[in-house]
């Protein structure tokens, strides 16, 4: 069944995550008529795991980032498979995948833009580092960025709007250890209130912000973005599954088809479409939205949706210390974190570089599950590591190709029969090569920091948080999905602004870079509304 | 972060897809409706076997691992077969010693939970082990043994703790150094 009444706005957005949001706002604070469609919801207070003390259950069954598992009402099948499947995270939310993150909050370096020309690595992207600083700082500002100040690594060495965040005993030991090692450090750059922010108050300190954070000092779209949006004037309707995007005989994009919460079939209209469903959720629907004029699905005529997908080469390589690691508070994002292997060593046998963030411990359930084991030796085992590991998160660059991949799965679908999705993701010899060498250089600084063991998590199956590359952007209509405004080659008022339009993928987390790329793609909106 | 796998586990949970729709609170983990008496017994006893309690630590048994078990199998039906199946396999294994599980020695309900593990009913195993897992870790009296044996306090994890500011005077050796990017100009 069809509701008779339908929307008209200027803007229809696809999704209320990091990239929606911040699309959302930027364009209804200039008048226009901007309507965003989320699938999930607004997550009440109560539903925040760390409101509980029994928040790692809760972590593990609704809140769980998996959606194979959580399989909340929002949620779509995903299955994951390849060499070294992908545990793809995220939400379904207003937020999106952010009400799980940790806030690492990085910029890309210059030279991620261009990999290509540098290292004969992917693909360069169409614009560069330089493009995207307004962005940067503008975003920065909004979230209250927490930091410091001077970063050598940084060009400009910018000022940070907020002080780092606390590290406690366990980030002074990894400061000694990079030191004693010589290697580049610098604090970790969060998303994270240090001290009070526009009516957000500073963070206590809880740790485990991927549990959710009952304060709103961990910045979510929901406490940043999406307040100001709604005051101007935007519109956010949840619990709304787009079915497609519709498109008419010149092959522009006229609106979508959406099923409410009812499961009623309704119908918004627009003058320009905004797809910010992430890595995964944008070319499912690209792929959803067949017609006679695009059979391969919405934006395909290079054959590049779904393709290039890359969650970075991403381990945990965790140490074992004979002291207290203090592990129960303090964000767990990450204390002080590296560049130092980041750019490309013509002496390694890989290209490209990794990242490492010097992090907390686990929590006791997480602990008990990964060290002890069941019988007489339990308690023992948990005694031995809860409180006395730390991990050293290691994420690397891994390059785009085409068989890494999301296609949709007609098998498995959701709860209105629309597809779910399979990931395929293998390893490149590249990325093996380069996260050998990042475990090979966390051993080492965990061994500095006076850790007595190391243990690591392997890359048996990659830890899933940063789903990127399936609509790439390029200048080249016939090996990339969107230009350099994030608007797609083949529809001219369609733009994909998330995770997707990335054209190589860096080796950080790549939530800011997403949101300063949708402020800068919604001036781009603006610009060719005003011709 | 994978905060919610196991290591070394022999077999696929199969509860793993149920996950988000068998969340139980602590307040609605209430009176066991779906074990009876006799199969509620060899689940006490099982996970007495899983997390033994000692002077200190008390075992999974002493807080509510079986109402637990059992409030998460009424929230998932299908997963009512693989717990039965899993407890019948234990409790065969255990008439063929000529003995209850719960009254055997504990080296052989070992012994049975380790056959049980490894090929009589692998995917019950797994599923006992985790939910036991989880309904032990939240239990209040077992997070109070976890802070005074490890420091661990899981009531800083809800409400915080002051922490000293970020040593900045740190950053010196750093800040002084000369930049640190690669420059792509051409």
């Amino acid at each position: 069944m069809t509701d008779t009444q339908t929307d008209t706005v200027d803007v229809l957005v696809i999704g209320a995550g990091a990239a929606g949001a911040a699309v959302v706002w930027s364009l209804a604070r200039r008048g226009l008529n901007v309507l965003c469609l989320e699938q999930g919801d607004w997550i009440p207070q109560e539903e925040i795991p760390k409101n509980h003390a029994d928040w790692e259950v809760r972590g593990r069954h609704y809140w769980n980032p998996s959606p194979g598992k959580r399989r909340g009402p929002a949620d779509y099948p995903v299955t994951n498979l390849g060499e070294n499947p992908v545990d793809v995270y995220m939400y379904s939310a207003v937020g999106g995948s952010a009400v799980g993150y940790g806030g690492h909050f990085w910029r890309f370096q210059p030279s991620d833009f261009k990999a290509k020309t540098i290292d004969d690595f992917g693909v360069d992207w169409p614009i560069e580092y330089e493009d995207l600083i307004p962005y940067y700082e503008l975003n920065e500002k909004m979230i209250g960025m927490s930091g410091a100040s001077g970063d050598p690594v940084t060009p400009g060495r910018p000022t940070v709007p907020l002080p780092p965040m606390p590290i406690g005993r366990q980030g002074d030991r990894w400061i000694d250890g990079f030191d004693k090692l010589g290697w580049y450090w610098w604090a970790q750059a969060q998303a994270l209130l240090s001290e009070d922010y526009k009516g957000r108050p500073a963070c206590v300190n809880r740790g485990f912000c991927a549990f959710g954070c009952p304060s709103g000092a961990l910045a979510l779209p929901s406490n940043t973005y999406w307040p100001e949006a709604l005051a101007a004037g935007a519109r956010l309707r949840t619990k709304a599954r787009v079915r497609e995007v519709t498109v008419n005989e010149k092959g522009e994009a006229t609106g979508a088809l959406y099923y409410d919460e009812s499961g009623l079939l309704r119908e918004v209209k627009a003058s320009v479409v905004v797809i910010s469903g992430n890595g995964v959720g944008t070319p499912r629907l690209l792929l959803m939205s067949k017609s006679n004029r695009f059979p391969g699905g919405l934006a395909n005529s290079s054959g590049q949706v779904g393709k290039n997908f890359m969650p970075h080469v991403q381990t945990m390589v965790i140490g074992h210390f004979d002291e207290p690691t203090d592990a129960d508070h303090g964000a767990w994002g990450g204390t002080v974190s590296s560049r130092h292997f980041y750019e490309t060593n013509r002496d390694n046998d890989y290209v490209r570089g990794f990242t490492m963030v010097a992090m907390r411990g686990y929590s006791p359930l997480n602990t008990a599950l990964a060290t002890a084991p069941w019988g007489d030796g339990h308690h023992d085992a948990l005694e031995h590591h809860l409180n006395h590991e730390a991990t050293v998160w290691v994420c690397g660059d891994d390059a785009p190709e085409e068989h890494n991949r999301i296609e949709l799965d007609e098998v498995n679908v959701d709860d209105f029969g629309l597809p779910g999705v399979n990931t395929y993701y293998t390893l490149s010899e590249n990325s093996k090569r380069l996260g050998a060498d990042g475990v090979r250089r966390a051993t080492e600084l965990n061994y500095a920091a006076g850790a007595d063991s190391v243990r690591t998590t392997g890359f048996d199956s990659i830890l899933g948080w940063h789903l990127l590359g399936t609509a790439r952007m390029g200048a080249d209509p016939g090996n990339s999905v969107v230009n350099a405004d994030n608007r797609a080659h083949d529809v001219p008022n369609l733009y994909i602004v998330d995770g997707s339009s990335f054209s190589t993928g860096g080796a950080v987390n790549p939530t800011h870079t997403i949101q300063a790329l949708a402020l800068r793609a919604a001036d781009k909106i603006w610009e060719a509304r005003r011709g | 972060m994978a905060f919610d796998h196991r290591a070394g586990a022999a077999a696929a949970n199969p509860y793993a897809p149920l996950m988000g729709r068998t969340f139980v609170t602590l307040e609605e983990t209430g009176p066991i409706t779906v074990l009876d008496a006799k199969r509620a017994a060899t689940v006490d006893a099982w996970v007495r076997r899983l997390i033994p309690g000692d002077a200190t630590w008390p075992s999974a048994g002493d807080v509510d691992t079986v109402a637990y078990i059992d409030a998460v199998v009424r929230k998932a039906p299908t997963l009512r077969p693989v717990l039965l199946g899993g407890i019948d396999a234990v409790d065969r294994a255990a008439h063929s010693r000529g003995s209850e599980f719960s009254a055997l020695a504990h080296d052989e309900q070992t012994a049975i939970l380790r056959e049980i593990e490894g090929g009589g009913a692998p995917e019950a195993f797994s599923m006992v082990l985790e939910l036991a897992y989880e309904a032990y870790y939240r239990a209040p009296a077992v997070q109070q043994v976890v802070k005074a044996r490890t420091g661990f306090d899981v009531t800083n994890t809800v409400v915080g703790k002051p922490m000293k500011p970020f040593p900045v005077d740190r950053l010196e050796t750093i800040s002084t150094r000369p930049d640190r990017f690669r420059s792509v100009s051409a």
